[in-house]
This record gives structure tokens, C-alpha cells and sequence, in this order.
């Protein structure tokens, strides 16, 4: 029997339905319209400024327009293949995997060891660490890039202007900014182990490592299998601190795509050494960079779910055995 | 436990859905341009406040100034809207299809001229001016293809341009501390690649790791290019990245100069003469950098003065057109014609604006933008008395512009449907090559340099067929000037003044 009650709860939508409709008739009960109003602004402000661009990047991929005045001519699949010769968009997809790859598991271990430490329950002032934790996290990116900007320029250190250091800058910085959130949802997924589970395990005679391997790794297993994948398409997606730290700069050297796309938008003032400051503004392509982007990303999302799945799969018969 | 109100209107899930949908259509159609932007603003002669744009920002102080003058000496009031410079672009296309354009606004060098015209953004002066406004301007101040189009005057220009952009600045603290000075204790002004390359030396040995001979902030945007410009200017016509107009076509390859200069570039920085961070900090940081006296030398322009003098910082000289001998072998080239302000389609108060206008292209407004203001050279030679200027460093700048630019050939006078040629910016373009270089990313110097001029080459020959194909009476050979003397200013075979 399907419902879409609650777990615990055995409401069926039948009966659901019937309560509503009889809230209905006195006058009094819930009425789902008011769902509808109170979704309604965010429905239109993500149909207006999610769905309809993505929608409309599909067809702006095919035209050259600069964005403002009127398109002008179909060019079918050259804008793709614009993308796919362009060797600064493989640098640039080289540099967000790059990110990606670093950036994720190191932070996820620091974002798991310090939850913990702050998980420990004889730990004083925790609060406050985490307050401390999450505060990058909830600054604009933006703002964080121009205080960085500024503190390298104070210290005399050309790590934005040299090739080699710049993308590690920026990578460090990137695992500063965004650890809190991870940090607050590994601690949230400590806290729905049971500890009863701790205890009969102290009363068996395990120590902290078994704990940790056989009571806490397998209990985060589900929220850490979200929190992965949600790092690695915020990390793939990274733009805003590349942006205002370096523009892409110095040429290319930290360029990612979404930085690529948005030169290829916008035009001028990519900037960042002069990483691209010579760019036509073109919607059109930008559009294709989007959507091939875009399923590049899906494709990553699918690989990551079927093989999640798996190992959920696969870890689901332990953890309920060693639950 | 209290139960939610019941809803007072008779909502259902489709009418809720269909208002929900009409919502969305119509803030939609509310974004929506109108059919013909030209005819969004239709002029008028209301007597309301001038609508008026600038990208100033440094040279506010001068334009509320002018403002305030204007209100008290016409009874006219001036709106003014300060935009962003590099969003100016968008601004104008953006109000010019909303109809939301203000009476008089500066001329964006983009879109193109000939396209805003084209779009109808822009109102004619033919019917506000006369001989005598006209002929109160220097020959070749109205020119076919620059601010007239198809006889139509549309803008003038309000800046004189015998000036250069670029300059070398030197810090005039950190050269005597370096003991870089002549017989009378000034500060050397250095006049070659070689004296460049010592003074560098000197000052970043002398430094001791705290001080350095040359510095920049590259961050913001690729302003090595200037460098490039100050530098190799001197050296040829082309400058080293642009056309050269005895040949027609780019030559950063095939001519060695581009490839000597960044040899030189690289070698500053490898020898540690360079600020250490300067591709790491923006324009603005490095100029704070420059007068603190953390290098000896810097490229700008006159725009650095304004935040040099509210911050006290006085002590430094210019120089320009720097090669590898003393006497250079070629000049900066200015264009005639010119641009500044115009009256656009959306005019709501024709009179006030065309007042408006007259007065800002006018020669006091010039006289107060040169000798009060120091802001630079006004068009009007008559509102200029280097004299009688009080501030030493723009009485500098002044001297040290002094015949360092001459009129050039420009292939748009000669054939108005020039203009109609814009080649795409290539990518990666001469900026990004330099910082490419700069930076050791591309180690082949020459060959990256081959491969500019190539695609550089290739883009022009490529826009010129494409305005062919457009109806333009272009070829190749307008870019080719082949009996012009660099070291001669060259004379435009075309009538001083136009007749209206």
C-alpha cells in the first residue's frame, strides 16, 4: 500500500484526501490552495530565472547573439564545435576537476574529524567552534575573494600571478570557505546514531577505532554518500571566488568553466592577468559551453548515483547487521 | 490547537495555476523591448530637468562643478546619472531598447558609432549648430566615419589629442634614495630600454628586498599592454601589436620589436627588478604601491593624477615614447574627429539639452577642464596656457606630451566604410599573450608572437569579407599606406571644416 504520510504514520492518501475534503466542507480544515499560494512566489522566481534560462540556453546555442541586441543567424552545431576545439575550455575543465579532486576529499576529512572532535559530548564551548566554523561559509564569496586579494597583495606574494601556485591558493581558500556546511551536516548525521549503540559496544570491550570503523563510518554512511555528491557538483560548479580572486588568470592558469562561460557571455573584463580580456561577447556561445557542460555534469551525477547505489546496496545488509 | 482560516476567496488549484501563469507572462512581457527602439524616445521640448549620463569618476568634482554653473547661469536644471564604466556598454543598448535613454549621454566607444547611428540612438546636431559653432573648433574636429555619418554631425570631441595615453612614471623620492639624480639633484628621467633596465638595477640593489625598479597591477586587466605601448611606440608605427599602416597587416611576429620588448619584460622580472606581486594586485593597489615608494617606476596615464593628489602624493615626473635610442623613430598617432557627449533619440527637453551640450563643448567649460581643474588638454587651443598652470606635476605632463603625438593615417577618413570593418578580438589576444609570457606559460616567445599576427591577420581579412558581404566598398588596401612618413604628421586629404 503506497502513502505519503510520514514514516511511522499509516495515513494513506485515500484517507488523506477524505480528511481534507471534509476540513473543506466545515470551513475550518486545511486547504491545500494555501500550498499553492505560499509556493507560488518560489515557483515563479525559479521558473523565471532557473527553468526558462536553462531552457532558453538550449536554443541560444545554435545562434550567435551578443546578448543584447537582436540574435542574429542560425549556426547550427558550430558553437559546439567552437567549444570542443577551444583548447581553453579543456584547460579550463582540467582546472575544475583539478579543484574537484583535491578540494573534496580534503575536505571532507577535515570537515569529518573536526565533527568528531565537536561531537564529543565532554567538549566545552563547542557551540562557539562551530559558529567559528561555519562563518565562511555563510560570507559572500565574493567578499572573501577581495579580503584574500588583498592580504596576498599585503604580503608581497605573486601566488595569484604565478601559474604554479595560483589554483592551490584558491583550492585552500575554497576549503576554508565552504568546510562549514559540511562540517554542520557530518555533525547532524553523528547525532542519529543512537548511542545506545556506543554503549553496548563499551560494555563488548571495543575501543575507539572499532567504534568509529564499526558504529560511526557505517551510521554516516547515507549522509556522507549526500554530502559527497553534493561537494563534487558544488566544487565542479565553482565561480564566484575564482572570479573575483584571479578572473581566470594569469592566462588561464585558473580558469574553470564557469568562469570560461561566463568570458564567453560577458565579454570584457575576464581579466586576471589579462586571462582573456579580448573576448567577444557571445551568448550563443556561452549557451553551448552551458549545455555541454551541463550533460557533462549529468553524466558525472548518473555515474555517481549508479555506483552509490551499489555501494548502498551493498553496505545496507552490514549496517543493519551491525546495527 | 487553532486551525488555519479558511481561504476568503473562491480559489481552485487551475485559477490559482492560470494567475500564477499570467503573473509570469506578464512580468515577462514587462522586460520586453519595444518593437523599434529608435522610436521609444520621440523628441520633445518640455521644459523639464536635462537627463544626463557620464562614466566619470575622478573627474566628478569637475562636472558638479559644471553643473552648478550651468543651473545658475541658464536656470536649467541637469540630472546627472554617474554609470559604471564597464557597464556602460550594456547601459546604452539596454536603455536604447527600453526607451529609457537620458537627453544628453557620453558616446560608448561600443557598439560602434556607425551602428548607433544606424540604430537611430543618437540625434543629429545639423539643426542646433552653425558655421561659426562649428569653425569655433581646430580643423579635421568633424570628420566623415568618426563623428559624421552620412553628413549628420553627431558628437565633437572635447579633449585635444596631441597628448599620448601612456607614460612611465617615475618616483622621483625613490630615485634620489637610489641616488639616481643629475648635477642639480633632480631624478633621472630615463630615456632608453637600456637606462630603464640600470635605474632597475640600481634601485633593486640598493632596495635591499623592500624597494624594487618596476612594478604594475595586472589583475584587473591586462595592462602590460601599456607597457608594450610606452615601450615599443617609439620603435615603430605599429608599436609593436598594432596594425602596421604601411603594410596593412600585423607584424608581432615578422618584425622582432614585440619579441625584443618581452625578452625585456621577462628579463626584468627574472632579475628581480620587478615588484614581486604586481600580476597578483589591480591598477589601483599598485598605483597606492608606486607613490608609498615600494618601486621606482610605473606605466599610466594622466588619470593617476586625481588619486595621487588627494592622497599628497606630488613627488614624481613623466616620460614617454621610451626606445631603444634617445631619438625615437616613430610617435603615437591621433585620429581626427573625436567624440565626447551627444543629444540622443530619447530627447524629452531639446532645448536644454542642445544648451546643455553647447555649453559642455564649449571653450570656458574647456578652459576651467585644463587650467582649474587640471584634468587635461581641452580642444579649444585657445583655453589652454601651459604658463599660467599652478600644479607642477600637470605642467609636467603637459611638457612631456609635447610632440610626442602626431595626426596618423586612418583608413575610416580616407574610406568612410572602413568603419564597417570590426574584426571579433582574437583569443587568446595581444594582452593575453604578454601576461602568457610574462608569466613563463609560453616559453616560446617568437612562436607565440607568429601565431598572434597570424590569427590576427587572419580575423581582419575575415571582417573585411564580412562587411563585404554586408555591402561595404572595402578592400585590403584601405589599411595600406604605403607612402606615409611615421616621423611627419600626416595630412588628411579631406576639407578642414564640413559644410552643414
Amino acid at each position: 500500500m503506497t502513502t505519503d504520510a510520514a514514516p511511522g504514520t499509516s495515513r494513506t492518501r485515500a484517507e488523506t484526501r477524505t480528511l481534507e475534503t471534509a476540513g473543506r466542507r466545515r470551513g475550518t480544515g486545511w486547504s491545500p490552495l494555501w500550498s499553492y499560494l505560499y509556493l507560488s512566489p518560489f515557483i515563479i522566481l525559479v521558473a523565471l530565472f532557473t527553468i526558462y534560462p536553462t531552457i532558453a540556453s538550449l536554443g541560444y546555442a545554435f545562434i550567435r547573439w551578443d546578448g543584447l541586441s537582436a540574435p542574429s543567424g542560425f549556426v547550427g552545431l558550430e558553437n559546439f564545435r567552437t567549444i570542443i576545439g577551444d583548447p581553453f575550455f579543456w584547460t579550463s575543465l582540467r582546472n575544475s576537476l583539478w579543484y574537484t579532486a583535491v578540494l573534496v576529499p580534503v575536505q571532507l576529512f577535515i570537515a569529518l574529524t573536526l565533527a568528531l572532535v565537536l561531537n564529543q559530548g565532554t567538549m566545552r564551548f563547542t557551540s562557539v567552534y562551530r559558529s567559528m566554523f561555519f562563518l565562511p561559509a555563510v560570507m559572500s564569496p565574493a567578499i572573501l575573494a577581495v579580503i584574500f586579494r588583498l592580504l596576498i597583495a599585503s604580503m608581497q606574494k605573486d601566488w595569484l600571478g604565478d601559474p604554479d601556485v595560483v589554483m592551490w591558493v584558491i583550492i585552500v581558500i575554497g576549503i576554508w570557505q565552504t568546510l562549514g556546511y559540511n562540517l554542520i551536516y557530518f555533525l547532524a548525521g553523528l547525532q542519529t546514531i543512537p548511542k545506545e549503540l556506543y554503549e553496548a559496544a563499551e560494555v563488548d570491550g571495543a575501543g575507539w577505532w572499532a567504534s568509529l570503523r564499526h558504529i560511526t563510518l557505517p551510521g554516516l554512511r547515507s549522509i556522507a554518500i549526500i554530502i559527497l555528491l553534493m561537494a563534487i557538483l558544488g566544487s565542479l560548479n565553482v565561480f564566484d571566488l575564482v572570479m573575483v580572486l584571479t578572473g581566470g588568470g594569469p592566462y588561464f592558469a585558473s580558469s574553470v568553466v564557469n568562469t570560461y562561460i561566463y568570458q564567453l557571455a560577458f565579454g570584457n573584463f575576464y581579466g586576471g592577468g589579462g586571462a582573456s580580456s579580448s573576448v567577444a561577447q557571445n551568448i550563443g556561445l556561452a549557451s553551448a559551453g552551458s549545455v555541454f557542460y551541463g550533460f557533462m555534469l549529468l553524466g558525472v551525477t548518473v555515474v555517481q548515483y549508479v555506483l552509490l547505489a551499489r555501494i548502498k546496496k551493498r553496505g545496507a545488509p552490514a549496517i543493519a547487521e551491525e546495527s | 490547537m487553532t486551525t488555519p482560516a479558511p481561504l476568503p476567496l473562491s480559489l481552485t488549484r487551475r485559477s490559482l495555476l492560470l494567475g500564477t501563469g499570467g503573473l509570469s507572462l506578464g512580468a515577462l512581457a514587462a522586460c520586453r523591448a519595444p518593437a523599434d527602439p529608435a522610436a521609444a524616445g520621440s523628441g520633445g521640448s518640455g521644459s523639464g530637468a536635462v537627463t544626463y549620463w557620464d562614466v566619470w569618476q575622478s573627474q566628478t568634482p569637475y562636472i558638479e562643478n559644471e553643473i552648478a554653473l550651468f543651473q545658475e547661469a541658464t536656470g536649467i536644471q541637469v540630472q546627472r546619472t554617474q554609470q559604471q564604466t564597464g557597464a556602460y556598454k550594456d547601459l546604452i543598448t539596454l536603455g536604447a531598447r527600453s526607451g529609457d535613454l537620458p537627453d544628453v549621454r557620453h558616446v560608448s566607444s561600443e557598439p560602434p558609432m556607425n551602428e548607433q547611428v544606424k540604430n537611430g540612438w543618437l540625434t543629429p546636431l545639423n539643426d542646433h549648430v552653425d558655421e561659426e559653432w562649428i569653425r569655433s573648433f581646430p580643423p579635421y574636429t568633424f570628420v566623415e566615419g568618426s563623428n559624421m555619418f552620412d553628413g549628420k554631425i553627431y558628437t565633437a570631441p572635447f579633449v585635444a589629442n596631441t597628448t599620448p595615453a601612456m607614460f612611465l612614471f617615475i618616483n622621483d623620492q625613490v630615485f634620489r634614495d637610489a641616488g639616481l639624480v643629475d648635477g642639480e639633484g633632480k631624478a633621472l628621467i630615463p630615456r632608453t630600454w637600456d637606462e630603464v633596465t640600470q635605474y632597475a638595477r640600481t634601485i633593486t640593489e640598493k632596495g635591499g628586498g623592500e624597494v624594487f625598479g618596476l612594478g604594475f597591477g595586472n589583475s584587473a586587466f591586462d595592462l602590460l599592454s601599456w607597457w608594450a605601448s610606452v615601450f615599443c611606440q617609439a620603435e615603430a608605427p605599429h608599436g609593436g601589436f598594432s596594425m602596421d599602416l604601411r603594410t596593412g597587416s600585423y607584424a608581432m611576429g615578422s618584425d622582432p620589436l614585440a619579441g625584443d620588448f618581452l625578452e625585456m619584460l621577462v628579463g626584468w622580472k627574472d632579475a628581480g627588478y620587478v615588484f614581486p606581486s604586481s600580476m597578483s594586485i589591480d591598477d589601483e593597489t599598485a598605483r597606492v604601491y608606486f607613490a608609498k615608494g615600494d618601486f621606482g617606476m610605473t606605466v599610466g596615464g594622466n588619470w593617476n593624477q586625481p588619486g595621487w593628489a588627494e592622497d599628497g602624493f606630488t613627488d614624481y615626473s613623466w616620460t614617454t615614447l621610451i626606445g631603444r635610442e634617445e631619438k625615437p623613430k616613430a610617435f603615437f598617432y591621433s585620429a581626427p574627429g573625436g567624440d565626447s557627449w551627444a543629444l540622443t533619440s530619447a530627447l524629452k527637453n531639446t532645448e536644454g539639452a542642445v544648451e546643455w551640450l553647447r555649453w559642455l563643448l564649449g571653450p570656458e567649460a574647456g578652459k576651467r577642464w585644463t587650467q582649474e581643474f587640471n584634468l587635461g588638454l581641452s580642444i579649444h587651443p585657445e583655453s589652454v596656457d601651459v604658463d599660467a598652470i599652478e600644479d607642477r606635476n600637470f605642467r609636467d605632463y603637459l611638457v612631456a606630451a609635447e610632440g610626442k603625438q602626431i595626426p596618423g593615417p586612418q583608413p575610416h577618413i580616407r574610406n568612410p566604410d572602413a568603419v564597417k570593418v570590426v574584426p571579433d578580438p582574437v583569443s587568446p589576444g595581444p594582452g593575453d599573450v604578454i601576461a602568457g609570457v610574462y608569466t613563463g606559460q609560453l616559453s616560446d616567445i617568437r612562436g607565440a608572437l607568429a601565431d598572434l599576427e597570424e590569427r590576427m591577420n587572419e580575423n581582419h581579412r575575415a571582417a573585411i569579407d564580412a562587411a563585404v558581404a554586408e555591402g561595404a566598398q572595402v578592400s585590403a588596401e584601405d589599411w595600406v599606406f604605403e607612402d606615409w612618413d611615421p616621423m611627419v604628421p600626416y595630412a588628411y586629404d579631406i576639407p578642414e571644416y564640413p559644410t552643414l
